[in-house]
C-alpha cells in the first residue's frame, strides 16, 4: 500500500451524479439491521434475538424472560439506514485487460460506497489484496466518503484471488447487503465465499468483470504467466488448448450456478465498458432484484 | 586430486542453482493469463527436461561455473579426502579407497592406490603427520602400523669363498613352500635347502642380484667379484713381495692395470666413495718418528705379538693396526680410490715374521676383492653419505627419482627405506645400493619424528581460469550480456600470479634445542637464555629430550634420552613454516642426521665446560696366575686423571684427538670380571666412565706335559699341567683334545710313537700350541732327526748346515761268541738294531761302512752314502767262535775312512770290550787320532769291560756309551749324532732377537746348558746363544710350535706366560659372537648354515631372540637395551654351541660425547644455513645473519577470490537472464 492518493475529480463527479440518480430512483435498496450496542437503530419491530453481551439491555423482553427464563431482546429494523458491504477484488488477475479490469471495478466500488454513505447507510469497504482482505472500518455519513474513496484508491492489483477472505467482515450479528466486484477467477470457486457471506446475514450481489481476450492462449512455444504468482507454464498446445478453454467455460458457468444456489445477483460487466453504463446496468439490476 | 583451497568447492552449489534458473526462466513471448490456475501441469508441453530453457547456454554457464570453482579451489594433483591413513607397510584389511594414504617413510609420501611398500627403517611419523596436514587439512588421521613382515625372506647375503661366491638366504617359514632362487639379470638359479637356510656356491657374475620367492618381495644382495685381484707386479717392499707371492686369488699385472698399486696415495674424502674406481694404493712410511712400540690389531685378527721398531702415527683413516696408542696402518677412501697406509717400513718390524702379517694381507685382499662390484649393502632408514663432486641421480627401490646435490663433497641421500635395489648415478658411473632391513632398528621404538616433508605441489589454476574466461566470453558475446563479460574479465584477472602481502611479513625463527643425554644441561640452558635475550619474545622453541619433542623452551628436567635430530628438526620446521629459520643447539652427535628440512638450519655447537672422559673399550685375559687387562679411553677435552683397571690404578693424560690405551697386569684374584673405570675431576657424564670386563680364559687352559722337567714351566705360564708319561701318550688322546698346549720335554724320538706324532700334528694345525724342549734326550741327542717331531719343530735337530760337516762312519761290530744271545750278549738282532741306530744318527750325505771283527776282520759294507742304504736292512755279521782281535779292525777302519771326502770321521765300536789284543788296539789310537778319526765305543753285553774301549775313546776325543737295553736305538743314535755333529752346546748369555719384546719381554736370563740346533727356514728365532738359536717358534695351521733347545733356563712367570700366550688366549674359533654398536653380530665360516636361536643371559634375566641372516655364515640380532652389563650370549651352530661373553655398552648417546663439528657443518650446509659461533650469540650480527635468511610468509593469494567473484557475477547474469530483476514490490 502506498500513501493516500488524491481523489480523482472525475470520480467525484461520477459519484455525485450516480448518488443523485439513485436517490431520485428511491435510493439504494439496502437492508437495515441494528448493530450491536447501537441505540435506536430503528423503530420497526422485527423479532427477538437471544441476548448477547453488548446488546441494549433496555430491549430485553422481560415478559418473555418470565415465561422462558431466557433473555431475549427485541430487534428493530430501520428501513432508512441499512448496512452495505462493498467488497472489491484487487488480486493480480484484476490487472489484466485494456483498460484493466481493476480500473472499472475500482470506480464501481467507489460509487457504491459513496452512495451508501450519502444515504446514511452504514458502509463497510473491503479490498482483497495480496491474498488477504483489507478493511475500512464501518462508517456512516457523507463526511466519511472521501476516506472511503481514498482507501479504495490506494490499491493496485496484486496477489492471489481468495474470495473466502471476505468472510472476515469486521461486523457481526448484522444483516445487510454485500456487493462483490471481482473477476471471480478464484481457483477455489465462489461457493465458499457466498456461503460465508450468507451465513453472516448478507444478501450478496456479484459484479463479474471480464476483459476482452483475457482467456486467449498465446501461440505454442510461448508461455502463459500467472498474474498473481508470477509463475509460468508453457502455453498448452494441441488438445490441451481445447481442454483449457472448456475448463474456463466450466469455471464461469460454475459461478452462475453458485449465484443461483445462493440467491445472489450476478451481473457481468466488460472491463472496456464505459463506467456510467456499467454502473447504471449494475444498479438497475440490483434495484430490480430488490423490487424497486 | 587435492586442492589448495578446498573450501572453495562449496561454489559447486551454483550448478543446481543455474539449472533451477534455466528451468525458471520465462520464455520469450509469454502472456499473462488470468485463468492460469486452470492450466494444469498435464496441459504443459513435455516433461521437466523439456522445459529447460537454452540448454546449450546452460551447459556453457555450468562449465564456466565449474571451471571457476575448480580454479578457486586450486587443484594440486594430490588427493584431499576425509580420512588420512598413515601407514608403515601394507594396510590391514579394510576399505581404504576413499582415504588419503601417506607412507611414513623418509621422506613421507602420498601413496597412489592401496599398495604401501613396507618402511624398513624407523618410520617418520612426525613428518607424515605434517604432510597429512598439508594435503588434507582437518582430515581425520588413522595410524595403520604394518602387521606383516616386509617379505617371507628373513635375510640373505653373499660372500667370497675362495674363487667362488656363496649365497645364503633364510626364510621366515622355511619348512614348506617353494625354494628361493637367485636372480642375476634375467637368469635365475635355485638355492639348495639345508637346515636353517638355502644356499648356493659357485662362480657368479658380480653386481646386484635378488633372492626371489614366489609370493614374497625379493631380497636385494650384492654378488662380490670373485675374480683374482690384479696386483702390480713390481715396486713392493721385499716382505710384501714375499707375502703377495703366497696369497691366493692374486694375479700380477703391470702397475697401470693393477687394482693394488704400491707407492700411490690417493686423496681421501668424507663419505662413502661409491663412485671411485676399484683401485687401492699402498704407502709405506719413509719418515719414521717414533721408537719401538708393540703392535695390536684393531679388529679381531690373530694377536701378532710383534713390535714396530721405527714408525710414525697416521691420522684420519679407518684404523687397522695400532702401535701403542696410535694408528700405524689404516685405510682411507676418496673419489679416485682407496689407500692403505703403513706407518712403517716392513723391514722395521718383526710383524712380518708372525702369522699376523699374511693374515693382514689376506684380510685386505678379501675386503678389496669383495668391494669391486659397484654394489653396496645399505641398512634402511639411515641417510647414506656419498662422496661426490656433482649431482647424484637417485632411483630408489620404490621407483622414485630425485637428484641429491653434494655439499662440501658429500651428497646425503635420504629416503632409502624400502626393500630393494636403489641406483645412484654420478659422472656416468652407476652404483647399486641394496637396501636391507636394519636389525638394530627393531630394538628402537618408532619415534615420532623425522625427515624432510614433501611439500604439496602448487595449485594449477591457469587452465581452469582460461576455460572459464572463454566460456563466459562466449556467453557474453552470444547474448550481449555485460555481466558475463565482467565475469570473463575477472577470470582473466585470476591468471595474474600475484600474492597480496608477499615480503611484508618475515618467517618465524625457531630455536631447536637438543636436550638429549649427551648434552651439557647447564651450558645448553645458558646458551638458550642468551639466544632468548638476543632473539626476543618472537622466537619459538622446540625441545627434544627425555619426553620426546615439545614445543617449549628447555627445562633442566628435559635432559636425557637419545639424540634424534630428525624429529626435532621436523617439529622445528613445522613451527618455522614457510620462510622461517631454525637455530639448532646441539653437539651434532645424532645417529639419524643430517635431516633435510626446508628452513635453513643455523647450528650452534654447545660445548661443555666440564670434560667427559669415558671407557671406549676394554679387554682382559687370564694368563696363568696373572690377568692382563687393556682399556681404551677417550675424552672430549684434555684432562688428566686415573684409570682404575681391576686392582691397578694408572695415571692417564687424555686428549680429545686420540684414543689412549692402557694395559695393566695384576695377580689373578679368580674373579670372572673386573671393572675399568676412568676417574677425572668434574667429569660431567659418569654413566660412561666405567665398564665391566669379562676376563677371557676364565677356565685355566690345560697343558699335557710329557717329561717331568717342564711341568713347573707350564704351571708358571698359567697352564694346568697334566703330566702324562710318555708310555701312556697313546692313551691320552682325549686329554690332548681338551688341552690348549702340549709340552714334550727332553723326550727321545722313540718316546712318541709315529701315530701319536701324527695326531699331535693335526691337533696343532687345529689351533693347539706345542712346546718342544730338552737337551740331552731331545732334538739331535734324542734321535729326532727325520722323525715327525723333528718336522714339527722350528729348530732342526742337526745343527749342521745342509751339505756341511759330512760324516764318514765305520761301524765295527763284535762278532765274537760273547755277543751271542746264548752267551748273554745282544745277539744278531740287537746288532742289527744297533746298526740301524747308528745309521739313524747320520744324514743322507754321510757315508757308512760296516765291519765285523772277531778272529779276523770282515768288511760287510764298504763306505756307502746313507742315501743309498736302507737303515733297517744293514748287513750284520754272523756270530763266530774264537777270540776277538780289535786292532786289525781298527786298522781296516782307518784304511776305509781315511780316503773318504768327509769332514768328520767316526769309528763306532760295538762290543762287550773284551778283546784279545787290547794293548795292540790301544796303540792304534794315535794313528786313528792322526787321521781325525774319533772312536765312539758302545758297550753292550751282560758284563762288558770298558777299559780298552774307554782308552780308545779318550785317546781319540771320542766317547763311550752304554745304552739302556730298552732304549738301545735312541741312545746309540743320539751318541752317534753327538759325535757326528758336536751337538752339545755351551751355556752362556742369551741374546734377545727382534721378536723377543713382543713375545716374551723382559731381559733374557743366561742359559746353563743347551743342545745345538739350527733354525728352519720360516722359523722366528726369539733368542740365541753364541749366535745359535735357542728359542724359536712358527705357525702350523692355526696353531703354533715353540721349540726350546735347553732344559736349564730360568724364565720368570710373566715371561713364560707371554711365551705361551697363544695357548692361554681364547681358543681360535670358527664362530664368534660380538657386539657392534646396538647389534649382536655372529660370524662363522661362510659355508656354514646360519646359527640357531639366540640366548642372552644377564643381570636382568634371560632374553631369547632370533638371528637375522646377513650373509653366508653371518647373522645379526638387536641387542636389547639396558644398563651396561656383562651378558652371556649363546647360539647353536653346525659345529656345536657358540658361547661368548659380551658387554652391553652404554647407549649410543653416551658412547660418543663432545661436539662433532663436521656433523653440524653438514647439517647447516645441507639446508643452506651456517654454523654460528657459540661465543657470539649475544652479537647482533648473529641475529642479522639469521634474519637475513628469513623469507616472506607468502601473503594472500587473490586467485580464489577472483574466481568466486566471477562465479557470483555469472550467477547474477543467469538470474537476470531468467527474468529476475531483484526489485521489491511497489506494494509490499
Amino acid at each position: 500500500m502506498s500513501a493516500e492518493p488524491a481523489i480523482d475529480g472525475e470520480l467525484l463527479a461520477l459519484c455525485d451524479r450516480f448518488s443523485l440518480w439513485l436517490r431520485q430512483g428511491g435510493g439504494l435498496a439496502v437492508r437495515g439491521r441494528p448493530l450491536p450496542g447501537r441505540a435506536l437503530p430503528g423503530l420497526d419491530f422485527e423479532g427477538f434475538a437471544e441476548y448477547a453481551p453488548g446488546r441494549e439491555v433496555r430491549h430485553v423482553d422481560w415478559t418473555l424472560y418470565a415465561r422462558t427464563k431466557r433473555l431475549y431482546v427485541r430487534e428493530f429494523a430501520d428501513e432508512g439506514a441499512g448496512l452495505l458491504a462493498v467488497l472489491l477484488d484487487a488480486s493480480g488477475s484484476m490487472a489484466i485487460g485494456a483498460p484493466p479490469k481493476f480500473a472499472l471495478a475500482q470506480r464501481l466500488a467507489s460509487v457504491l460506497a459513496f452512495a451508501g454513505l450519502h444515504e446514511l447507510h452504514e458502509v463497510v469497504v473491503g479490498v482483497l489484496h495480496a491474498g488477504r482482505a483489507v478493511w475500512l472500518p464501518p462508517a456512516v455519513g457523507v463526511d466519511r466518503a472521501s476516506a472511503a474513496l481514498r482507501f479504495l484508491g490506494r490499491f493496485a492489483p496484486e496477489g492471489a484471488t481468495d474470495l473466502a477472505a471476505f468472510g472476515d467482515l469486521p461486523v457481526r450479528g448484522a444483516r445487510g447487503d454485500a456487493v462483490v466486484i471481482s473477476d471471480f477467477l478464484d481457483p477455489h470457486g465462489a461457493d465458499r465465499a457466498l456461503a460465508t457471506l450468507g451465513a453472516l446475514g448478507f444478501r450478496v450481489d456479484l459484479c463479474r468483470i471480464s476483459a476482452a481476450g483475457e482467456f486467449e492462449l498465446p501461440p505454442p512455444g510461448a508461455a502463459v504467466r500467472d498474474p498473481e504468482s508470477g509463475r509460468w507454464r508453457p502455453a498448452p498446445t494441441g488438445p490441451a488448448r481445447a481442454r483449457l478453454t472448456a475448463k474456463i467455460e466450466a469455471h464461469r458457468a460454475a459461478l452462475v450456478d453458485a449465484a443461483r444456489r445462493h440467491d445472489a445477483l450476478l451481473v457481468d460487466v466488460d472491463a472496456a465498458e464505459p463506467t456510467p453504463a456499467a454502473l447504471e446496468r449494475l444498479l438497475r439490476a440490483i434495484g430490480a432484484t430488490r423490487g424497486r | 586430486m587435492g586442492f589448495a583451497s578446498p573450501w572453495a568447492l562449496i561454489g559447486l552449489i551454483a550448478l543446481p542453482l543455474l539449472w533451477w534458473l534455466h528451468r525458471r526462466a520465462r520464455p520469450r513471448g509469454d502472456r499473462v493469463f488470468s485463468a492460469f490456475f486452470l492450466v494444469s501441469g498435464a496441459d504443459a508441453d513435455g516433461e521437466r527436461g523439456g522445459r529447460l530453457r537454452a540448454p546449450w547456454l546452460l551447459a556453457a554457464r555450468m562449465a564456466a561455473v565449474a571451471a571457476l570453482v575448480v580454479a578457486a579451489a586450486g587443484p594440486t594433483g594430490q588427493s584431499a579426502r576425509g580420512v588420512v591413513v598413515i601407514a608403515t607397510g601394507p594396510l590391514p584389511p579394510g576399505d581404504w579407497l576413499e582415504a588419503t594414504i601417506i607412507r611414513a617413510g623418509r621422506p613421507p609420501s602420498v601413496v597412489e592406490g592401496e599398495t604401501v611398500a613396507p618402511v624398513l627403517g624407523p618410520p617418520d611419523l612426525f613428518g607424515a603427520l605434517a604432510l597429512a596436514e598439508a594435503v588434507a587439512p582437518g582430515a581425520r588421521r588413522v595410524f595403520a602400523p604394518a602387521t606383516e613382515p616386509p617379505t617371507r625372506i628373513d635375510g640373505a647375503g653373499a660372500a667370497l669363498d675362495g674363487d667362488a661366491v656363496v649365497v645364503s638366504a633364510a626364510l621366515t617359514r622355511p619348512a614348506d613352500g617353494p625354494r628361493p632362487r637367485l636372480r642375476i639379470g634375467d637368469a635365475t638359479r635355485p638355492l639348495t635347502p639345508r637346515p636353517g637356510d638355502h644356499y648356493l656356491r659357485g662362480a657368479l657374475p658380480p653386481g646386484p642380484a635378488l633372492i626371489t620367492l614366489d609370493g614374497a618381495a625379493p631380497w636385494p644382495l650384492c654378488i662380490p667379484d670373485a675374480s683374482p685381484l690384479r696386483v702390480a707386479e713390481a715396486g713392493w717392499p721385499p716382505a710384501v713381495e714375499a707375502v703377495l707371492d703366497a696369497l691366493p686369488h692374486v694375479v700380477r699385472v703391470p702397475a697401470a692395470d693393477a687394482e693394488w698399486r704400491p707407492g700411490v696415495e690417493l686423496a681421501s674424502t668424507p663419505g662413502r666413495a661409491l663412485f671411485a674406481p676399484a683401485v687401492t694404493g699402498f704407502t709405506f712410511a719413509d719418515r719414521p718418528t717414533r721408537e719401538a712400540a708393540p703392535l695390536w690389531f684393531a679388529a679381531d685378527l690373530p694377536p701378532p705379538g710383534a713390535v714396530a721398531r721405527r714408525w710414525r702415527p697416521l691420522r684420519g683413516g679407518e684404523p687397522i693396526l695400532h702401535a701403542a696408542d696410535e694408528v700405524v696402518v689404516d685405510r682411507t677412501t676418496g673419489l679416485h680410490g682407496a689407500t692403505r697406509r703403513f706407518g712403517f717400513d716392513p723391514a722395521d718390524t718383526d710383524l712380518i715374521e708372525t702369522a699376523g702379517w699374511p693374515v693382514l694381507w689376506l684380510d685386505a685382499l678379501d675386503a678389496d676383492r669383495s668391494a669391486r662390484g659397484r654394489c653396496v649393502i645399505h641398512r634402511a632408514g639411515r641417510p647414506l653419505r656419498v662422496a661426490a663432486h656433482g649431482p647424484v641421480a637417485v632411483l630408489d627401490p620404490l621407483g622414485r627419482r630425485r637428484v641429491a646435490e653434494p655439499h662440501d663433497g658429500v651428497a646425503v641421500i635420504d629416503g632409502l627405506d624400502a626393500l630393494g635395489h636403489a641406483t645412484l648415478t654420478a659422472g656416468g658411473v652407476e652404483v647399486h645400493v641394496a637396501v636391507v632391513p636394519d636389525a638394530s632398528a627393531e630394538a628402537i621404538a618408532p619415534t615420532e619424528a623425522i625427515g624432510a616433508i614433501e611439500r604439496p605441489p602448487p595449485p594449477r589454476r591457469a587452465g581452469w581460469f582460461i576455460a572459464a574466461a572463454l566460456l563466459l566470453a562466449a556467453v557474453a558475446l552470444g547474448g550481449r550480456r555485460a555481466l558475463a563479460g565482467v565475469a570473463a574479465a575477472l577470470a582473466i584477472a585470476g591468471l595474474v600470479d600475484v600474492r597480496w602481502g608477499t615480503g611484508r611479513a618475515d618467517g618465524q625463527i625457531v630455536v631447536a634445542v637438543d636436550a638429549s643425554g649427551s648434552m651439557p644441561a647447564g651450558e645448553t640452558l645458558a646458551a638458550a637464555d642468551r639466544l632468548a635475550a638476543t632473539l626476543g619474545e618472537t622466537a619459538r622453541w622446540v625441545t627434544a629430550g627425555r619426553d620426546g619433542v615439545r614445543v617449549e623452551r628447555p627445562r633442566l628436567q628435559d635432559f636425557g634420552g637419545p639424540t634424534a635430530h630428525r624429529p626435532l628438526l621436523a617439529a622445528a620446521a613445522r613451527e618455522a613454516g614457510e620462510g622461517g629459520a631454525i637455530v639448532l643447539l646441539s653437539d651434532g652427535r645424532a645417529p639419524d642426521g643430517p635431516a633435510a628440512v626446508g628452513p635453513p638450519v643455523f647450528a650452534v655447537p654447545v660445548r661443555a665446560e666440564r670434560p667427559d672422559a669415558r671407557v671406549v673399550d676394554a679387554r682382559a685375559l687370564r694368563l696363568g696366575d696373572r690377568v692382563f687387562a687393556r682399556a681404551t679411553l677417550a675424552t672430549d677435552q684434555p684432562v688428566a686423571g686415573e684409570l682404575v683397571l681391576g686392582e691397578a690404578r694408572v695415571e692417564v693424560a687424555l686428549r680429545p684427538d686420540r684414543l689412549q690405551t692402557v694395559q695393566a697386569v695384576q695377580p689373578d684374584q679368580r674373579a670372572s670380571a673386573l671393572v675399568a673405570r676412568v676417574e677425572v675431576a668434574a667429569d660431567r657424564q659418569p654413566a660412561n666412565d666405567s665398564r665391566p670386563i669379562p676376563i677371557e680364559g676364565d677356565v685355566p687352559p690345560e697343558a699335557v706335559v710329557v717329561g717331568a722337567g717342564a711341568a713347573s714351566w707350564a704351571t708358571a705360564a698359567g697352564l694346568v699341567a697334566i703330566t702324562v708319561p710318555a708310555a701312556h701318550l697313546a692313551e691320552a688322546g682325549s686329554r690332548l683334545a681338551q688341552a690348549r698346549a702340549m709340552w714334550i720335554h727332553d723326550q727321545p724320538a722313540g718316546a712318541v710313537p709315529a701315530g701319536v706324532a701324527q695326531r699331535i700334528r693335526h691337533w696343532v694345525a687345529a689351533g693347539g700350541v706345542l712346546v718342544l724342549s730338552g737337551r740331552t734326550r731331545a732334538f739331535g741327542p734324542g734321535g729326532w732327526r727325520g722323525t715327525p717331531l723333528d718336522e714339527l719343530s722350528p729348530l732342526r735337530s742337526d745343527p749342521r748346515p745342509p751339505g756341511v760337516g759330512r760324516v764318514g762312519a765305520a761301524l765295527l761290530l763284535d762278532r765274537s761268541g760273547s755277543i751271542a744271545s746264548e752267551a748273554g750278549g745282544i745277539g744278531t738282532e740287537g746288532i742289527g738294531q744297533l746298526a740301524g741306530a747308528v745309521a739313524a744318527g747320520l744324514r743322507p750325505i754321510d757315508r757308512l761302512a760296516v765291519l765285523g771283527f772277531g778272529g779276523a776282520v770282515e768288511v760287510l759294507l764298504p763306505p756307502t752314502a746313507l742315501s743309498d742304504l736302507r737303515p733297517d736292512a744293514l748287513p750284520v755279521p754272523t756270530i763266530a767262535r774264537g777270540g776277538t782281535r780289535l786292532a786289525p779292525a781298527l786298522d781296516r777302519a782307518r784304511a776305509l775312512l781315511g780316503p773318504l771326502p768327509v769332514e768328520v770321521r767316526v769309528a763306532v765300536l760295538v762290543g762287550d770290550g773284551r778283546v784279545a789284543d787290547g794293548e795292540a788296539a790301544i796303540e792304534r789310537a794315535a794313528a786313528l787320532a792322526a787321521e781325525g778319526i774319533r772312536v765312539l765305543a758302545v758297550l753292550v753285553g751282560v758284563d762288558p769291560d770298558p777299559a780298552v774301549f774307554t782308552a780308545l775313546a779318550d785317546a781319540t776325543d771320542g766317547a763311550v756309551v752304554r745304552p739302556r737295553p730298552d732304549a738301545l736305538r735312541v741312545d746309540v743314535a743320539g751318541a752317534v749324532h753327538a759325535e757326528a755333529s758336536d751337538a752339545e752346546g755351551n751355556g752362556g748369555p742369551v741374546a734377545a732377537e727382534a721378536g723377543w719384546p713382543g713375545r716374551v719381554g723382559g731381559l733374557p736370563p743366561p742359559v746353563d746348558a743347551r743342545v745345538r740346533v739350527a733354525a728352519r727356514d720360516g722359523a722366528r728365532v726369539l733368542a740365541r746363544v753364541a749366535g745359535e738359536p735357542l728359542l724359536a717358534e712358527w705357525s702350523v695351521g692355526r696353531g703354533r710350535v715353540v721349540a726350546l733347545a735347553t732344559d736349564a733356563w730360568a724364565l720368570d712367570h710373566e715371561q713364560w706366560a707371554s711365551l705361551l700366550a697363544p695357548a692361554v688366549a681364547p681358543r681360535p674359533r670358527e664362530a664368534r659372537i660380538s657386539v657392534e654398536g646396538d647389534r649382536l653380530v655372529y660370524r662363522g665360516p661362510p659355508t656354514d648354515p646360519p646359527p640357531g636361536a639366540l640366548t642372552l643371559r644377564g643381570p636382568d634375566g634371560v632374553h631369547t631372540g632370533a638371528w637375522r641372516l646377513t650373509g653366508p655364515g653371518t647373522a645379526e640380532a638387536p641387542l636389547p637395551p639396558g644398563p651396561v652389563a656383562i651378558l652371556d650370549a649363546s647360539a647353536a651352530s653346525s659345529s656345536g654351541a657358540v658361547l661368548d661373553t659380551v658387554v652391553r655398552p652404554p647407549p649410543a648417546e653416551l658412547r660418543e660425547t663432545g661436539v662433532d663439528p663436521g656433523a653440524l657443518a653438514l647439517q647447516a650446509a645441507l639446508t643452506d644455513g651456517a654454523v654460528l659461533d657459540p661465543a657470539a650469540l649475544d652479537d647482533p650480527t648473529t641475529v642479522t645473519t639469521i634474519r637475513a635468511s628469513l623469507g616472506g610468509t607468502g601473503g594472500f593469494d587473490p586467485a580464489p577470490l577472483a574466481a568466486l567473484l566471477a562465479l557470483l557475477i555469472a550467477l547474477a547474469d543467469a538470474a537476470r537472464w531468467a527474468g529476475y530483476r531483484f526489485r521489491r514490490s511497489r506494494h509490499s
